[in-house]
């Protein structure tokens, strides 16, 4: 498969336009700034944690842009025809890809930013904070792409993408409560993600056996999510 | 006259379901060349398989002197599809639609200008996609699709849902891009349109090319020698091209003549005497 700048860059600029004006979309990335909102101002008391605030909304954006987001924004090319148009004007499957994955991914650090400050945490470990977020992002977006690809429009899209949703947001979120849920927590990128910045902010050795065990659950999603990728890729060009 | 495209002996299967048969056929550059057939005779599946969309199980797929490879990029670049669900971005405007297509084809902001101007989108630029009417959208489809001067055009079926004046319009298009040096294969199931703008007709029944030539000869061929006289009283009397029977008949007229004309079968006809089967 080919990969040209200029037509990733066309790609790009449309994909960003279009997905302003999807309502779905919108809906998506507003949610966890509302429950962000919400916990800061309204829990805040009771939890005394802001910790815990930001790995709750920081989960729920990795349950959503990556997964529904990407889904909705390819679901919605399916639905209206553009993907085949797309096609058929010598774009490759891996321009197309990649222009909406970077949509996402611009969407991820911004909205890992806003977490972050609401969540009043240390300026100084944002790089970190955003790095790590973008390879959980990576690690969950073939995923999403996967699903964008077999639906054949965004209702079907949203439905498929609810169980992966479930997945990544549940355990990551009780983990911290039942030694079964940490079990399956660890194998979730986005409790991996929390493990390590724990570590980041504690200071702990980055190459430390917990951080490579992270990365490793981390590899392992990608590599999955891109077979997975590519067997519903080849089975949509054989549908068509 | 130079063959751009070719198809020797193609067949494709769907699990069980045979969906194209032995297919031979050459189109030249420069003409229009009209796949015709009935809903499922496999049209669709043939334009498919000349666009690297699907690969045959058997015989050979060439264009440009060259086989055909599954999404070949190369062969992309060179060609414009016109297929029969293409869709357009009905959130972004007519502009924006074409600005995209000229910047996924490297071309220049003067492409846009051309096209705009060749299918008279002109004035239409900031308007969306989805408030078009159906005959602008076709235009456009159009456009996005000879923006980078194809030069070979496939079309599918590009007027199967369209009013009268805007196929008339459309026909318009097909001639013109035609006349600029423009091969197009171009599927329909409407014979008066394959009638006025193709070169040559293939007759496609289940998947199997069942005639095939020029519009004009295959009348002839298929006339069946038959003539027509008709009289000042409004007689008509038919008979054949055979000297002596025709000298017979008039002699025996007592009525002032009209005409007389050879009668030819249009396409329509012609298709059901072959397959038996209306469109
Ligand atoms: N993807 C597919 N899977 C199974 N059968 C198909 C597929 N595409 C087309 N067919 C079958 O192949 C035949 C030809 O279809 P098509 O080329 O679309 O016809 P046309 O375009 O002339 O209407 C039909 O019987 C159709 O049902
Ligand atoms: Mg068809």
């Amino acid at each position: 498969m080919r990969l040209r700048f200029y037509k990733i860059k066309a790609l790009f600029l449309k994909d960003f336009n279009l997905s302003l004006k999807n309502k779905n979309v919108m809906a998506m990335l507003l949610l966890p700034i509302l429950f962000g909102v919400l916990f800061n101002y309204l829990l805040f008391d009771q939890l005394q944690d802001h910790l815990y605030i930001l790995n709750m909304c920081q989960n729920l954006i990795l349950a959503t842009i990556p997964l529904s987001v990407q889904s909705s924004m390819i679901a919605e090319e399916k639905e209206k025809n553009t993907m085949r148009t797309l096609m058929l004007s010598d774009v490759s499957g891996l321009e197309f890809l990649l222009s909406k994955s970077l949509v996402s991914f611009l969407y991820i650090l911004v909205m890992s930013t806003i977490n972050f400050f609401l969540c009043e945490m240390n300026a100084e470990l944002l790089p970190a904070f955003l790095g790590l977020s973008l390879l959980a992002g990576i690690a969950i977006i073939f995923f999403g792409s996967m699903v964008g690809i077999l639906a054949k429009d965004q209702a079907s899209a949203s439905t498929l993408s609810t169980p992966f949703m479930l997945i990544l947001y549940l355990p990551a979120m009780f983990a911290t409560f039942n030694d079964i849920m940490a079990m399956i927590g660890k194998c979730m990128p986005t409790y991996a993600l929390q493990l390590m910045f724990e570590n980041v902010q504690n200071n702990v050795d980055f190459f430390c056996m917990d951080n490579l065990i992270c990365l490793a659950t981390m590899l392992f999603w990608i590599v999955a999510g891109i077979v997975l990728f590519q067997m519903a890729y080849k089975k949509n060009q054989r549908d068509n | 006259m130079n063959e751009i495209m070719k198809m020797e002996h193609v067949s494709l299967a769907f699990s069980t379901v045979k969906a194209l048969d032995d297919l031979n056929f050459t189109v030249q550059a420069g003409e229009i060349f009209g796949f015709l057939g009935p809903s499922g005779a496999g049209k669709t599946t043939t334009m498919k398989l000349l666009s690297g969309q699907l690969r045959q199980d058997e015989g050979i797929v060439q264009v440009f002197q060259k086989n055909v490879k599954n999404n070949d990029h190369d062969l992309y670049a060179q060609i414009g599809i016109l297929s029969d669900n293409s869709g357009l971005y009905d959130n972004l405007s007519v502009y924006e639609n074409l600005k995209l297509f000229a910047d996924i084809r490297h071309l220049k902001k003067a492409n846009i200008k051309e096209v705009l101007a060749k299918l008279k989108l002109e004035g239409q630029e900031k308007k969306l996609v989805k408030k078009l009417s159906r005959g602008m959208r076709q235009r456009l489809m159009f456009a996005t699709v000879i923006l980078h001067k194809p030069r070979l055009l496939f079309l599918d079926e590009p007027t199967s849902a369209l009013d009268p004046a805007t196929s008339e319009a459309v026909h318009k298009i097909i001639l013109d891009l035609n006349k600029e040096g423009t091969t197009i294969f171009l599927t329909t199931h409407n014979m008066e349109e394959a009638d006025k703008l193709c070169d040559r007709v293939a007759f496609l029944h289940q998947g199997h090319i069942m005639e095939c030539g020029n519009p004009q000869e295959l009348k002839v061929k298929y006339a069946n020698n038959c003539i027509c006289i008709q009289t000042n009283q409004g007689d008509m009397i038919q008979t054949t091209k055979d000297k002596k029977e025709l000298i017979s008949i008039l002699s025996k007229m007592d009525n002032e003549i009209l005409t007389i004309h050879s009668v030819e079968p249009d396409l329509k006809t012609i298709f059901l005497n072959i397959t038996g089967r209306e469109l």
